[in-house]
């Protein structure tokens, strides 16, 4: 920041005091967790039965839940971005509502939604669709409590799309839903990798919803975060190699979001 | 031959438009801000539809509340050139240009928009992206854009605001053009009357939703039906032909014989620009001034508007003229339609647009 004439030397420190102060707080978790676990030790718990696998689980359950909240998040987020209509504010609070509902309370919402004894449980038995202590209940979870991000996120991002971007593509002879893929996507897209990016973060360290509606079995519904927990009441080591595998792992998937979105998405994350 | 025959509301404002423009014309809609120009343009596109009414193109309706007739935007394929020129900026310049246009290969396509492009002057562009254009450049690629799919109707939103003075210069005569060869109807909506008087064949002016009068620009500012329309006129625009004049002046024969001359630099034919209120009106008798920088004019009163302290009087110089005095030099020349008179302003008041 250039200085104004006149800017006054205590504000400039206080102001670099305050940003140090966040930074080594933010960071040094993460710092100690790499010092803690030496690299011979990180290499042993990859050998560790069960440490492969829940990582595995987590990336595997978390793509798949992003990829639900890609294909039907994008086109809601569109429809609430760009159509004026009665109760749309009380819809956006809607879906926006999981993010603050704590997870554990998450979790006994789904199964009193789609547990087998639940709202839509009968109904779901009959169609063979089993949730509960499954895989599929993992992503069922993780979808939940993480696509409010990419929504909030899809409908800011769309709603700064210029309307004459989208009227030019109609007189232009390209129909809406042409035009939704073709100019609205595209001009969204920056915003559009934020919210993807600060989706699959949270689908990767989510742990309440999940233990609660899916379990913690390993190979079936241990993702990585309930096999930290697991071992850090036993092995405290491991659990520390383990986490750091985590961070790893999710640091390069958040890394290649934001590379796909350019350098530019990368100033403009936060928008 | 497009047809409009529509009524709607608008946020407060009611709407009622009545308008035809013949294939290869160009109108000009002018009005103030909130007027409800760009409602129009929207209704006409199909980005809006209107509350009642009718719009054809050749004969097809678009737009028919009573038929049921709503073509969507797509299907009419208006040229539509944006106030913000609506750029795509994930694009190159010439998949802009390209967008619209159908039924071809890539490189078909490329092809036509190559030759906008080059037609408009701005040919090694192609592979640009917008927001790397300067403004001029952009609207130009908008222009390119709009005209590139072969439209019936073309219509612009104040397609000159947006740049500078010299830029704007140097867009009127390219606008004018590309308008002409298209050989669509266009329409152009402005707040500046200067601007639709050198593209547009005919103005009409927009009060509060309605139109209060249309003609060709001369028509309007000679004889204004209402104050409104004698304020939103402007300055008068003669035309003529260029030639440099002396001590570095150019001097521009008017179409109707005589010669006026100006500081600013053109050649061949021009729309000659100056103020109302630059002109001051001398009564034959009075003492010719010296100075050789003055344009001097003799004129004919074909009507006085009073407006407020302010007289306006209509010139006939065989070319028609506004001049706008107080009220108290209007009574102290006894000015009256039919009086003979001289009109006065200098050279360093007359702006020249090539044409």
């Amino acid at each position: 920041m250039p200085a104004a004439i006149g800017g006054s030397r205590w504000f400039r420190a206080i102001l670099v005091v305050s940003l140090a102060l966040a930074l080594v707080f933010l960071t040094l978790p993460v710092l100690a967790i790499f010092v803690e676990a030496s690299p011979r030790q990180l290499i042993s718990s990859l050998g560790e039965p069960g440490a492969t696998e829940a990582l595995w689980l987590s990336l595997k359950t978390s793509m798949i839940a992003i990829a639900i909240i890609i294909v039907v998040g994008t086109p809601a987020a569109y429809l609430l971005a760009t159509r004026r209509f009665r109760g749309r504010s009380a819809v956006l609070t809607m879906v926006e509502l999981p993010l603050v509902v704590p997870p554990a309370v998450a979790g006994i919402g789904l199964l009193a939604a789609l547990g087998p004894t639940g709202l839509l449980g009968p109904a779901l038995g009959d169609a063979g669709v089993e949730l509960v202590l499954q895989t599929a209940g993992v992503v069922v979870a993780l979808t939940f409590v993480s696509a409010p991000f990419y929504l909030r996120q899809g409908v800011a991002a769309f709603e700064t799309v210029e309307r004459s971007l989208l009227d030019a593509s109609r007189t232009l002879g390209v129909g809406e839903a042409l035009t939704f893929v073709r100019v609205a996507i595209p001009s969204a897209r920056e915003g559009l990798l934020a919210g993807l990016a600060l989706a699959w973060g949270r689908a990767l360290g989510e742990f309440g919803a999940t233990l609660m509606f899916a379990g913690s079995y390993r190979g079936v519904t241990q993702t990585a975060p309930l096999a930290i927990y697991e071992r850090f009441g036993t092995n405290f080591t491991s659990a520390l190699a383990l986490s750091a595998l985590l961070i790893g792992a999710s640091g390069a998937l958040l890394l290649s979001v934001k590379l796909l979105g350019g350098a530019r998405g990368f100033g403009n994350a936060g928008g | 031959m497009l047809e409009v025959d529509v009524e709607s509301t608008v946020g407060a404002l009611d709407l009622a438009i009545r308008l035809e423009v013949p294939a290869g014309e160009t109108l000009a809609i002018v009005g103030p801000s909130g007027s409800g120009k760009t409602s129009i343009l929207r209704a006409i596109a199909g980005l809006y539809a209107p509350r009642l009414g009718r719009i054809s193109s050749d004969g097809e309706a678009w737009f028919d509340r009573r038929g049921r007739v709503a073509v969507p935007p797509e299907l009419r394929r208006c040229g539509y050139v944006f106030q913000d020129y609506a750029l795509f900026d994930q694009m190159r310049v010439w998949q802009n240009v390209a967008y619209g246009v159908r039924g071809r290969s890539r490189s078909g396509r490329r092809r036509i928009a190559d030759e906008w492009l080059e037609r408009l002057d701005i040919g090694p562009l192609g592979s640009r992206r917008p927001r790397t254009l300067s403004g001029g450049e952009r609207q130009r690629v908008a222009l390119a854009r709009a005209l590139a799919p072969d439209p019936t109707v073309v219509l612009l939103d104040e397609p000159l605001s947006a740049l500078d003075a010299q830029t704007r210069r140097r867009s009127i005569r390219e606008l004018r053009a590309a308008l002409e060869v298209s050989g669509a109807a266009s329409v152009l909506v402005t707040h500046d009357f200067e601007e639709a008087a050198v593209l547009a064949g005919r103005v009409a002016v927009l009060k509060q939703g309605r139109i209060v009068q249309i003609g060709t620009a001369s028509e309007l500012a000679a004889s204004p039906e209402s104050a409104f329309v004698a304020d939103m006129t402007g300055a008068n625009v003669l035309t003529g032909t260029a030639r440099p004049g002396p001590s570095g002046l150019t001097e521009v024969v008017l179409d109707s014989g005589p010669a006026v001359l100006s500081v600013e630099n053109r050649s061949g034919r021009v729309g000659v620009g100056v103020h109302p209120w630059e002109i001051t009106l001398e009564s034959p008798g009075a003492a010719a001034g010296t100075d050789s920088a003055q344009n001097r004019l003799r004129v004919e009163v074909t009507s006085v508007t009073v407006v407020g302290n302010r007289a306006r009087v209509g010139l006939d110089a065989g070319q028609a003229l506004i001049a706008e005095v107080t009220r108290d030099s209007a009574e102290r020349l006894k000015l009256r339609p039919g009086a003979t008179l001289t009109a006065v302003w200098k050279a360093s008041s007359t702006s020249l647009v090539e044409l």
